[in-house]
């Protein structure tokens, strides 16, 4: 027996890839689902994660989630006027607790560690030494590209010039990487319309847009005015 | 729409693009394939559904081939919709992998559990698992959940992995850094390379980078759709040098017809 997801999502997935023939009905259609959707999920995973981390372990004894709940309702304070003050103290625990929690490692677990990488280790491998050394020029240059104490001239210049450089390297893998992330995301709406049972309302689907198209033509050619039409 | 045509190609006929095992999946699989009964592997708050279709395959195979090691537990934990994800992954393996789930029971061989507060949230779990959660997912106690018995705090984990799409710092330094539990993560194509100096380093004991990387593994474990969607990965990869190539042509045609006419009226 078929999936009745297995025809639904297809079809989404066929109503998204339409805006590229034109603006439809089919696609405003496909749009407000998928933002509904998305709103309906999170709001009900936002109320089960309250219940399952705040409401039930509090209503079975534990204390200590008291002061946090209270801080979380006092939030709300912001929708008036008159009490907006309130909410102040629970956004600043908030963003002093996630300060601090965050600060602990930072050191330690990206900036210590990391240096090992860009200097070369001579002596183990060879290549890992060229890389660790194009790494440190590149970590260095980067850097002199940002100080901006001093005129960026002379031996300083050149060094800045190949940090741009790096940079640059650096934005043309982090664009092609979005552009192999997006491909990869939208093959699985590709692969769901051109595999059974999906790939019969894809025809469906052709069908529908060549039909609309040989209208459309159509009509265009009867509203086009013959050329002794306009001069009589 | 000829672009969406031509990747389909590949799914009404595959063409079998041959692939090669990267170094960060290789690790990731030894590590995995190194586990011994009576280590705990925690799923450590990955995506939610939102990157689903990039990572998904890869998620699938790496919880099976965890759940697949004898009297090896499996803790998945996870904020927001992660949990959902979790559910979705149990229900993929079930229905594509193995039917009986390797023979493994929810709460005596893997949980899923939900915490909250961002980075507090899990440096608390890290902390102590029991003082910042009280229930699994399905609101058991953990107390009677015999997955968590003698799992008190992070330290209790012989391994970690998470697939993430952007932020995985906060993973470093709270898993790693305060724990010491080797963590291996699936990224996004897009984030993976700005991850590669973490790897290098050994902070992270595997980086595998997007779909590419969950073929990669789906064809050391169980084959699976990340396979199938490569070809049309790799012909997009194909389509868009020759688009690119095209289009500088075109740019710079134009540029000397322009150059050349202006030339002319000078």
């Amino acid at each position: 027996m078929v999936d009745l997801w297995q025809i639904i999502i297809p079809i989404e997935v066929l109503c998204i890839f339409s805006y590229f023939y034109r603006d439809n009905p089919f696609y405003k259609i496909a749009e407000h689902v998928f933002i509904g959707t998305a709103t309906g999920i999170a709001l009900s995973v936002a109320i089960q994660s309250t219940i399952l981390t705040g409401v039930k372990p509090l209503l079975a004894g534990k204390i200590s989630l008291l002061p946090p709940i209270v801080l979380g309702i006092l939030v709300f304070t912001r929708i008036t006027k008159k009490w907006i003050w309130i909410s102040q103290y629970s956004f600043a625990l908030l963003i002093g607790v996630g300060t601090g929690v965050s600060s602990r490692g930072v050191v330690s677990a990206t900036i210590i560690r990391l240096i090992g990488t860009v200097i070369p280790a001579w002596g183990t491998d060879m290549w890992s030494n060229v890389e660790a050394l194009i790494y440190f020029i590149m970590a260095a240059t980067i850097l002199i590209y940002f100080l901006f104490s001093f005129e960026h001239s002379g031996a300083v210049g050149y060094m800045a010039t190949i940090g741009q450089y790096s940079m640059m390297v650096f934005f043309g893998q982090r664009y092609s990487g979005y552009i192999y992330s997006f491909t990869s995301n939208a093959l699985y709406g590709i692969g769901l319309i051109f595999t059974p049972p999906g790939i019969y309302i894809t025809i469906i689907g052709i069908i529908i847009v060549t039909a609309d198209a040989l209208l459309q033509y159509s009509r265009n050619k009867s509203t086009i005015p013959e050329a002794g039409d306009s001069a009589g | 729409m000829i672009y969406i045509l031509v990747l389909g190609i590949p799914f009404i006929r595959p063409i079998g693009i041959p692939l090669q095992i990267s170094e960060g999946t290789r690790d990731m699989y030894n590590a995995l394939e190194a586990l011994k009964p009576g280590d705990v592997v925690l799923y450590a708050w990955t995506i939610d559904l939102s990157a689903w279709s990039e990572l998904g395959p890869g998620m699938v195979a790496i919880a099976a081939h965890i759940l697949s090691k004898p009297d090896v537990k499996l803790i998945m934990v996870g904020e927001l919709a992660t949990p959902l994800c979790y559910e979705r992954i149990i229900d993929t393996i079930r229905n594509t992998i193995s039917k009986d789930l390797f023979g493994k029971e929810y709460g005596k061989d893997y949980c899923i559990l939900m915490t909250a507060g961002g980075e507090s949230g899990m440096k608390a779990f890290m902390t102590d698992i029991r003082g910042a959660i009280s229930y699994d997912f399905y609101l058991n106690s953990l107390d009677d959940l015999p997955v968590m018995e003698g799992v008190r705090d992070g330290k209790d984990f012989t391994i970690a992995f998470t697939a993430i799409t952007s932020a995985y710092q906060p993973h470093i330094r709270q898993i790693v850094d305060l724990c010491n539990v080797p963590l291996g993560a699936l990224m996004m194509g897009a984030v993976a390379f700005g991850a590669m100096p973490y790897y290098k380093a050994g902070v992270l004991f595997s980086v595998m980078a997007g779909l590419g990387s969950c073929a990669e593994y789906e064809l050391l474990t169980y084959k699976g759709p990340a396979i199938t969607r490569m070809d049309s990965l790799s012909l997009s990869a194909v389509m868009v040098v020759i688009l690119m190539i095209a289009a500088n042509i075109k740019f710079y045609s134009t540029k000397v017809s322009v150059k050349v006419e202006s030339d002319k009226d000078g």
